[in-house]
């Protein structure tokens, strides 16, 4: 991501003045002490995204997403809360961080297509209102 | 522009890709979870806990409650009670080592993931019992699969069902279900365990089962399935859990298909009628006695931890169902008695619905008469039409009464069938004396519409005598030799019956019923003969029809008088009737002065004063001789205004107008169309005889109202009973 917002950075200047957010400045590199601190910052982000990418393993925590299954859940068992089995409850959440993560992938498609680097909410619900119903679940 | 393009083509094709991506990882999600978990942990959601081998866990977080090793065993003991007991300990020492997180994984996403990781193996490489935290559950679950199958199919499914689960399991890799190799994978280890005291006494408990070439072709593929899986790290794990699994099946199979099977042919061969009452009292007596067997079953092989002494007690076990089943078999046929009855009272309705066609042609016979009443011929044939409609209607009293018996009936036979000869035999001998108490009774109704009926009725019923009223005189007909042997033949018929009705008094009234009913199907009745002789001597067309139905008439005369006044009452009868005979052929030469239209009224006012009450007659009596010619005048309009309205089933029997009015046959009709408005009209010229005219009630009005109400009471009753047990049966 660092790289290629580098090589967009030239790429698209004047659309970005019609961006709702161009007026923010971005932290360019800034010389003395205060640029250590953020070069580490933006250097262990980096790792993350590297370690994240690399790895298969479910993103959200266990215990609050199954409380978020339970809250939606008991809208459809009127109130009465269900056994659910461990099984379930992985499937449920690997197909929802599945979608989540193609989710995001493509909206911020749509964010760099429209000369950002930072993914907006609007982006989001474009990429949902370009999948229909369907597959923007709604 | 172009660089637009591009940038929209490189757009397009990300999104593309990126959903190329998402749906091969939704297949592949798809593919993992596509196979039952059965021995996956529950996580309750209230409390969003799970339990594992270490104790209570909270889903995604820490353990709650930690469960040290002897409470495990403790716990495995607990749930293996049912199943066998030299498993446990072994079962124990493996569940100890299994390959759980013992990471608390709220901390860092790796720690998460080793739970999630170690699942996922555990689901696709492990057969998922014997690793499960959840055996017993699994086995329980097991244990009931096999007692629904036993108890819903049979012998073969069950085989097939084994068999195939066990080949097709050791054969296949446990990597395609992780449930299905659970249940093979007992019972390779079960066959596999060389030293082990469970090969040979597996071997002839399969060969007394009637499995036997199923479950020994099962036997290779099983050794096989073992030498595939051994690799599993599962050889290790000890062989009494799959002898437990197998033990479990095997022994629901033997006993448990055999006794049902006995059950099944008994009771499905002696009674093909009632299929479903068999299957509840077969699902009665076996649903509680298996269970209880297998538990006590269970408990015994655990005890002596042997595969072949489990096997002989199975066998003695299954013949030990068999007295309940007799019982069962005992208790069904008291079931087809009843159905019997039922049955007999539907043919019975049928009957009585075929028999309305021919009371339609009656009734359009009737309304053709009524023209020329004048005739002596055509009044002849218009009385014995309403004669047969009356008839017909006690018919069908006697018909809805029937159709309401056989819950008598069904209450009745519930005796021991060793006793059943010896009743039946009392009861056709006391119907026999019934039946011919009934077919003098009958045999006097067709005399009474010939002779002065009113009288004799009167004498009948012990209500005042109207010996010398008018009527009586007036209504004989044309004497002849024959009448007077019918009257001699009366009045031996009285006397027999006072004998009979001495023997009988002490009978109870509701026996009545159940032999009257039971006889009148068969056509051996000993009247049937002598009925058969009067109705010749009317010489009418309409004999047979009327046979059956004065037969029918018969028989529920005991309704209406219970049999404990019989004596009295028909010493009684009989000296009266004497005296009646004589003043009959007395004044019997008088009959040919009197019209023939009054002739008609007192056969009718007869049969009905026979249901009558007695202070009517009184009353009645002297009335109805007097009114006799302004009724006839107005009769045959009235017949053929309304010819046809009396028929239905509702229409109360025409015998209560009759009475009031004391002139016979126009009276069916008049007693129904009180509410109609034109019949009304018609009435009320000469004898005002609508609801209002009823201010001033004549005494025979009075009992014409007071009868047919009672009368409409007996059918309403009659029908509403027939509706219930229509819906009944």
């Amino acid at each position: 991501m660092g790289p290629r917002r580098r090589i967009r950075k030239p790429e698209a200047p004047r659309r970005r003045a019609a961006s709702p957010a161009p007026a923010a400045p971005r932290p360019g590199p800034s010389l003395g002490a205060s640029s250590r601190p953020a070069a580490r910052r933006r250097h262990r982000v980096l790792k993350e995204i590297r370690t994240l990418q690399k790895s298969t393993h479910l993103l959200l925590r266990k215990n609050p997403f199954s409380r978020l299954a339970r809250e939606i859940c008991v809208i459809f068992t009127r109130g009465v809360d269900f056994n659910w089995q461990a099984q379930a409850l992985l499937a449920l959440q690997e197909a929802a961080e599945a979608f989540l993560v193609h989710l995001f992938e493509d909206a911020y498609l749509l964010s760099l297509h429209a000369g950002r680097v930072t993914l907006f909410p609007k982006d989001v619900q474009l990429a949902r209102r370009i999948r229909g119903i369907q597959e923007g679940l709604g | 522009m172009e660089g637009e393009v591009l940038g929209e083509d490189a757009l397009l094709r990300k999104l593309r890709d990126s959903r190329r991506r998402f749906q091969r990882r939704m297949q592949q999600l798809i593919e993992k979870y596509n196979q039952p978990f059965e021995d996956a942990p529950v996580v309750q959601m209230s409390t969003l806990t799970y339990e594992t081998p270490q104790g209570l866990r909270i889903w995604g977080g820490r353990l709650i409650k930690e469960r040290n090793t002897g409470q495990i065993q403790d716990s495995l003991v607990k749930t293996d009670d049912r199943t066998d007991g030299p498993m446990q300990v072994p079962a124990g020492g493996h569940e100890l080592p299994l390959p759980c997180t013992q990471v608390e994984d709220s901390i860092s996403s790796d720690t998460d993931t080793t739970l999630f990781q170690e699942d996922v193996v555990a689901g696709n490489l492990m057969p998922a019992v014997p690793w499960s935290p959840l055996k017993n559950e699994l086995r329980r679950k097991y244990l009931t699969q096999v007692d629904i199958l036993l108890q819903d199919e049979g012998c073969l499914e069950c085989a097939s069902y084994g068999e195939g689960k066990d080949t097709r399991v050791t054969l296949v890799p446990s990597l395609a279900s992780p449930a299905r190799p659970a249940r093979g994978y007992y019972g390779g280890v079960s066959e596999e365990s060389p030293g082990g005291p469970f090969q040979p006494t597996s071997l002839p408990r399969e060969g007394d089962a009637p499995l036997s070439c199923s479950a020994g072709l099962a036997l290779v593929p099983k050794g096989d399935g073992i030498s595939l899986q051994g690799g599993t790290g599962g050889s290790s794990f000890s062989s009494s859990p799959c002898s437990e699994a197998e033990d479990i099946c095997n022994a629901t199979l033997s006993d448990l298909y055999a006794g049902m099977l006995h059950s099944m042919s008994c009771l499905l061969g002696v009674r093909p009628s009632c299929v479903i009452s068999t299957k509840t009292f077969i699902r009665q007596n076996w649903s509680s006695k298996r269970r209880h067997r297998c538990k006590s079953r269970i408990n015994r092989t655990s005890c002596r931890g042997g595969g072949r002494s489990r096997r002989s007690p199975q066998e003695r076990c299954a013949p030990s169902s068999e007295p309940a089943k007799d019982v069962a078999v005992f208790r069904d046929r008291k079931n087809l008695l009843d159905v019997s009855g039922h049955k007999m009272g539907l043919k019975l309705g049928r009957a009585f619905e075929v028999n309305k066609p021919q009371i339609h042609a009656f009734a359009s016979h009737w309304k053709e008469l009524p023209r020329t009443p004048q005739k002596h011929h055509s009044s002849l044939t218009y009385l014995d039409s309403n004669a047969v409609y009356h008839l017909d209607q006690e018919n069908r009293f006697m018909t809805l009464n029937w159709l309401i018996s056989p819950v008598k009936i069904g209450s009745r036979p519930r005796v021991p069938p060793g006793e059943g000869g010896n009743r039946y035999r009392e009861i056709e001998i006391r119907f026999d004396k019934l039946h011919q108490e009934y077919c003098s009774n009958l045999r006097k109704q067709p005399c009474l519409t010939y002779l002065p009926g009113s009288s004799a009725v009167d004498v009948y019923r012990g209500g005042p005598a109207s010996r010398g009223s008018p009527q009586g005189v007036e209504a004989h007909r044309p004497s002849s030799p024959l009448h007077r042997a019918k009257a001699k033949r009366l009045s031996e018929a009285f006397e027999s019956l006072g004998k009979r009705s001495i023997r009988e008094g002490s009978c109870p009234p509701e026996s009545d019923s159940f032999p009257s009913l039971s006889k009148t199907n068969s056509t051996c009745s000993p009247g049937r003969s002598e009925q058969t002789s009067d109705l010749a001597c009317q010489g009418n067309d309409l004999g047979g029809f009327r046979k059956s139905v004065s037969l029918n008439k018969a028989i529920s005369v005991p309704r209406v008088q219970p049999p404990v006044y019989a004596r009295d009452r028909y010493d009684d009868i009989k000296e009266k009737f004497d005296k009646l005979h004589q003043k009959y052929c007395q004044k019997s030469l008088q009959q040919t002065q009197v019209p023939s239209g009054s002739r008609a009224s007192p056969d009718k006012a007869s049969v009905g004063v026979r249901y009558q009450k007695e202070d009517f007659l009184g009353k009645f009596d002297p009335d109805s001789g007097s009114q006799g010619p302004p009724n006839l005048s107005s009769s045959p309009q009235q017949s053929i205004k309304s010819p046809l309205g009396s028929n239905t089933i509702g229409a109360p029997p025409s015998t209560g107008f009759a009475l009031d009015a004391g002139w016979g046959h126009q009276v069916p009709t008049k007693r129904r169309r009180l509410s109609d408005p034109q019949v009304c009209r018609w009435w009320a010229g000469p004898w005002d005889f609508s609801p209002v005219g009823r201010a001033i009630p004549r005494p025979g009005e009075e009992a014409g109202s007071l009868q047919p109400t009672w009368e409409e009471k007996k059918v309403r009753f009659c029908l509403s009973n027939v509706r219930v047990l229509q819906q009944d049966s």
